[in-house]
């Protein structure tokens, strides 16, 4: 019982001193900026490299969007957003240019990638949680 | 005489001050602004980064290095911000780069020569997109291009 009452205060001083961290330490320049997310889509249909940066500039003018890139052979757009303003399904209309173009989110992997940002990215996102001003 | 030797001085002193002052305006007007400065800031650094993360995810010769990276929303976090970081101190900006060195971050990749120039391709087309001026845009990717030899065939 008392090895119990021992490990449970520890647990606690550990999670206060985690709490305490992820809302005290000093953000960075780019961790103030607000969080985006990437999604991926695949375009079916002809389209001329007016038509893609044309396509580009106006996903990229959207409220919510931060950037927008279609490859040079039409096939793949990609758009990074700000998911409390825009999401997937509303990006997808806005791509496919009422019916213009066919559009499918592309399903990312999820293994592999950059391996450097592998175990900090664990902690990061611990720590988010825990970070009452995001 | 004392009364002149105050005088003179006082004449002294203000020459002086006249002499520190100019030297003082010259060397503002000829102290170059940073790089960072001529970017615009952290404002363009991260348009600049936003646009060319969508470029390397749309780019089928790479994409698949950060797929997993940018489709999961924390190590998304990391990556946008260890670049602005990185690109922000880089370039002479008020951020410090936290993240791995080239070397220790890409040891094991086996990136390619190629992988590398579609890459810096991709950079270039994200300044162009934001409309950097051809001088700081040239900078930039100066600044950067020496990590060649820490990321390809490692």
């Amino acid at each position: 019982m008392k090895k119990i009452k021992i490990l449970s205060l520890s647990l606690g001083v550990v999670f206060a001193g985690l709490f305490a961290y992820a809302n005290l330490r000093q953000l960075s320049i780019a961790e103030k900026l607000k969080t985006v997310d990437l999604a991926s889509y695949r375009l079916k249909g002809m389209m001329t490299p007016a038509e893609r940066s044309a396509l580009e500039q106006k996903i990229s003018a959207l409220p919510g969007v931060t950037a927008c890139s279609v490859n040079k052979e039409g096939r793949v757009a990609s758009v990074l957003f700000h998911r409390k303003e825009i999401n997937e399904t509303q990006l997808a209309s806005h791509l496919s240019n009422k019916g213009q173009w066919q559009v499918a989110q592309k399903t990312l992997q999820t293994s592999g990638g950059c391996p450097v940002h592998g175990m900090t990215a664990s902690f990061y996102a611990f720590i988010s949680v825990l970070d009452l001003r995001n | 005489m004392k009364t002149n030797k105050i005088l003179f001085a006082c004449l002294m002193a203000i020459a002086i001050a006249f002499a520190t002052s100019c030297n003082d305006d010259n060397n503002v007007s000829t102290i170059e602004p940073t790089l960072y400065t001529r970017l615009g800031g952290i404002d363009v650094i991260s348009k600049v980064t936003d646009k060319f993360l969508t470029n390397v995810v749309a780019d089928d010769m790479i994409n698949s290095r950060f797929e997993a990276t940018v489709g999961n929303h924390y190590r998304l976090q990391v990556l946008r911000n260890n670049l602005i970081d990185q690109i922000c101190a880089g370039t002479g900006g008020p951020c410090q780069y936290k993240g791995q060195t080239m070397l220790e971050a890409h040891t094991g990749m086996k990136i390619s020569a190629a992988e590398f120039s579609a890459l810096m391709g991709d950079l270039a087309a994200a300044l162009d997109f934001c409309e950097v001026a051809e001088r700081e845009k040239n900078d930039l990717l100066t600044i950067l291009t020496p990590m060649e030899s820490d990321i390809v065939d490692k």
